[in-house]
């Protein structure tokens, strides 16, 4: 089959036997080179990417993705209603506040349990410091595919400030465990409230300042990124986008909002959109939705109740079904469970944002040269975890 | 006896060892203090004696040649880069006394070497027969052609205020005047600098994000660590060209001269690391157009003007 | 990109270079830190200390576990029946194991801070081997055990007397045909005293 390597009973394609002809997509050359933007490679995360290539021109790009398939959503039929919240947080390990937050809501719903205000808050407070955690990976991450390493080291000592106050809550740093159907699983003493506080003093006195004037309006950043990569208003709902590429195209779509959960009804925010709709609005977004959810913060920390953080939740649950959706870093995250009666879901099926953007892909990169691939690849800003689960 | 110590140590082979660790550390160093880290720490004091730990274990590393990769080319080209601007050095004069020769046509023959580079370049990624260095060696071979000409225009209009090609006259002769009338030109040669030896914002053919490091995709081991030299040296002699002719090379007030010239030196490499640090690199097409619409009738305009300063002077 | 744009692009950047050299004089961000030690908060999730005094033998904890690496040995004795045992090549150090746990007022089986698990020389068998135990498990045991023996010396001295009692009374209801209201308290007195004797 082409060139292909076949072990252990399984076959590998590596380059594909039926060439791409030029003729069939109306160019005057035949052969195209095929270049495998691929799993061994600086920029790309764990995915393969199949650009076909005339001279510098990219004329077609194929994703290819699997290679961090962990089948969550069936090992999630094995385990309890509050076991199960060890492999929803796994499905990306960069925010995993929000991915247990939307189960535990959904398994809420259909046990018919009311978590206590001060649960609410608290998950609130999480579900933001993952966000901005999020966010600056994702701003790191833009930067550094254009061959600057500094916004991703700035970007990782302000994230430094927040690991540790997720260590002081939990004790863990990144894959936390600590949102379970009923509430909260510790309690949210006065120290992780302090660090917390310290955390976003450190984001919005230094990081915010020594960032925004150096690589916000830099000129070779937006001599590579705008005009590239544009998703018109309409297109961006036909083609299924999420998260902050949505919003960069002038639809303000937002989940806290629209169906609030959480503490979010109480909260008094902005939502953040742009009109260009190309790399340069969102990267934008990105930044805008940081400097948001710091006040977001400081807000939910300034009201924040008394009372108990955590409920009963019961061994079992009666028969039922629930979907819910929750504003998560990349997009919006959707929790479809169903129960029949056990101790445990009987299937869970996560929609996931970035494998929305991801397909939508290839009908961004048309007419481009070979050095947007990573650009518009970067802007997008994908989990790779997310897209295979 | 003289002549061997000149060649072998300063300025010589050792001469260019030395300058390769110093300037690689240094850059790490810098880097680091401008992304908030500690960079090089545990290895001697302070780290100095990292790269040298790094290039010993390129050396101990195996070099792996692919079956078909042209074998002979594949392992001569670091060799002959080396050599071709090894020889560059040898032009320069670090101070009044520490120059290997001294001829009526330096100037020429520098920059007629360093044209002569993106060939070599091309043939390193051609002889590699492998889809990414092919295509970083094209890349070289764009970029290289485009800020030739800028670099040849200001070197040249330096040549004609001084009315010289000979580099010791030129030092001779600088001066506060000089360096303001040359201003321009100064600006435009360190440009055309960092395109020509793919400095960031210009480091296209080796952009690791796009074509996975360019025409030095396949070296590794001993090969590597030669081509990396050779590509610093080249970087290092053109610094070395532009403090000789516009920021008036050896000369100044209570320091030796051999001094004065390496903290100059110093200054122009603190500006290109933090330049690496800030400015995200540019698109191939980009550069074509800034180069050809831009650069090039900015060069020929500087030169009008240096002529016609010339007739005024004289 | 027209010429006058493109001439204020190097002045832009010159600006963003110039403003970015005011990183090199900001404090550095890098810690040492191996050797403070490494620094431990109040929830963090070690070793765990399995106290078999406390446990109960209830086996929540290795229902509770998402990776099922919590065995339940038998014991001999009642009380526990069975103790945990963590494997502790598979565990994730979760936690949900000790929030399960339901004894009071301190919990069986605790996460604690202890965070250096070191094996020489490592092989798949030791990795499997390597567990996580009740460290006072002997003389739990045979504290337990000794309970045992008092609870069963204690019952078989409640069921003797029970029977001697029994005895007494069927004697006394043999020799009822004779008039005895005297002897009634007494009896009464008797059964009674030997009650109190036995609490």
């Amino acid at each position: 089959m082409g060139n292909s390597i076949t072990t252990a009973g399984y076959t590998f394609v590596v380059e594909e036997s039926k060439e791409i002809s030029g003729e069939d997509l109306g160019l005057l050359q035949e052969k195209l080179l095929q270049l495998n933007w691929g799993v061994q490679h600086p920029a790309s995360g764990p995915m393969r990417l199949k650009v076909w290539v005339d001279g510098d021109e990219v004329v077609k790009v194929d994703p290819d993705i699997g290679y961090v398939l962990r089948l969550l959503e069936k090992l999630v039929e094995y385990r309890t209603w509050q076991n199960a919240i060890v492999n929803v947080e796994r499905a990306c390990f960069i925010d995993n506040f929000g991915t247990m937050t939307g189960y535990s809501i959904a398994a809420e719903k259909i046990a018919g349990v009311e978590v206590p205000k001060k649960a609410d808050y608290v998950r609130t407070i999480l579900c933001e410091g993952g966000r901005i955690v999020s966010h600056l990976i994702g701003l790191g991450s833009f930067v550094g595919v254009m061959g600057v390493h500094t916004p991703m080291q700035w970007a990782l000592i302000a994230r430094e400030k927040f690991l540790d106050a997720f260590e002081v809550y939990s004790g863990q740093r990144i894959a936390t465990a600590s949102i379970v159907p009923g509430g909260v699983r510790y309690e949210p003493t006065g120290k992780f409230i302090e660090k917390m506080v310290s955390a976003v003093d450190f984001l919005e006195k230094e990081f915010i300042p020594r960032y925004g004037e150096v690589f916000i309006d830099n000129p070779t950043l937006k001599v590579r990124s705008e005009g590239i990569g544009v998703v018109p208003k309409e297109k961006a709902v036909e083609l299924g986008l999420a998260g902050p590429a949505l919003r960069a195209s002038g639809i303000p779509s937002d989940i806290r909002k629209d169906y609030p959960y959480a503490a979010y009804g109480e909260l008094d925010f902005k939502v953040v959109t742009k009109e260009e709709g190309d790399c340069y609005a969102r990267y934008l977004v990105i930044w805008e939705e940081l400097i948001e959810s710091a006040k977001i913060i400081r807000q939910a920390i300034e009201g924040f109740p008394e009372g108990e953080w955590r409920t009963k939740f019961p061994l079992k649950v009666p028969p039922g079904e629930a979907y819910v959706n929750v504003e998560w870093a990349r997009g919006c995250f959707g929790f479809h469970l169903i129960s029949d009666g056990g101790t445990g879901p009987y299937r869970l099926k996560m929609r996931a944002p970035s494998f929305a953007n991801l397909w939508a892909m290839p009908e961004l990169m048309k007419n481009i040269k070979l050095a947007d691939v990573p650009v518009i690849f970067a802007s997008l800003y994908m989990c790779h975890g997310d897209i295979d689960r | 006896m003289e002549a061997w110590i000149k060649a072998i140590f300063f300025p010589g082979f050792v001469f260019l060892l030395v300058v390769f660790l110093m300037i690689f550390y240094l850059e790490r160093k810098i880097l680091a203090d401008v992304h908030l880290r500690t960079g090089p720490y545990y290895v001697g004091k302070w780290g100095i004696l990292q790269t040298t730990a790094d290039v010993f274990k390129l050396l101990q590393k195996e070099f792996i040649i692919q079956r078909r990769a042209n074998k002979l080319l594949f392992s001569l080209i670091p060799f002959v880069a080396f050599l071709m601007v090894a020889a560059l050095i040898a032009f320069i004069p670090f101070s009044e006394h520490s120059y290997i020769v001294s001829t009526s046509f330096d100037l020429l023959v520098v920059l007629a070497l360093v044209t002569g580079m993106p060939p070599v370049f091309f043939y390193a990624g051609w002889a590699s027969k492998s889809k990414y260095p092919f295509i970083g060696g094209l890349r070289v071979v764009n970029q290289m052609i485009s800020g030739e000409i800028p670099l040849w225009l200001s070197a040249l209009a330096a040549a004609v205020f001084y009315g010289t090609l000979n580099h010791l006259q030129i030092v001779q002769e600088s001066s506060i005047l000089g360096f303001i009338i040359l201003l321009p030109a100064f600006l435009i040669f360190v440009t055309a600098t960092l395109i020509v030896t793919d400095r960031p914002p210009f480091d296209i053919p080796e952009a690791e994000q796009e074509i996975v490091y360019g025409f030095l995709t396949e070296y590794g081991g001993f090969n590597y660590a030669i081509l990396v030299l050779s590509k610093l040296i080249e970087l290092f002699a053109l610094y070395s060209i532009a403090v000789v002719l516009f920021l008036g090379g050896f000369k100044g007030p209570v320091l030796p001269g051999i001094l004065w010239f390496f903290i100059k030196l110093a200054g122009l490499y603190l500006f290109t690391f933090v330049v690496r640090a800030s400015t995200p690199r540019i698109r191939m097409d980009q550069l074509l157009r800034f180069c050809w619409k831009v650069l090039t009738p900015l060069a020929l305009l500087n030169l009008a003007f240096i002529i016609l300063v010339k007739m005024f002077i004289s | 990109m027209e010429a006058k744009e493109a001439l204020k692009i190097p002045i832009e950047a010159t600006k963003k270079v110039v403003r970015v050299t005011k990183a090199l004089f900001a404090p550095k961000a890098t810690e040492i830190w191996w050797d403070k030690g490494i620094k431990r908060e109040l929830h963090y999730r070690g070793k765990h200390i399995i106290n078999a005094e406390l446990c109960i033998g209830c086996s929540m904890c290795a229902r509770a576990c998402p990776v099922n690496c919590i065995d339940m040995v038998p014991t001999g004795v009642k009380k526990p029946r069975a103790v945990p045992k963590v494997r502790a090549n598979e565990c994730i150090f979760c936690g949900l194991c000790e929030d399960a746990c339901p004894t009071k007022p301190e919990k069986a089986i605790k996460l604690t801070d202890y965070y250096s698990m070191i094996l020489e020389d490592v092989t798949w068998d030791k990795l499997t081997n390597y567990v996580f135990e009740p460290e006072n498990l002997e003389e739990a045991l045979e504290k337990a055990k000794k309970m045992e023996e008092l609870l069963e010396k204690k019952k078989q001295e409640a069921l003797k007397k029970k029977q001697q009692a029994q005895q007494a009374k069927a004697k006394a209801e043999a020799g009822k045909e004779k008039p005895s209201v005297e002897k009634k308290p007494q009896q009464e007195g008797k059964p009674q005293k030997e009650s109190k004797g036995e609490e």
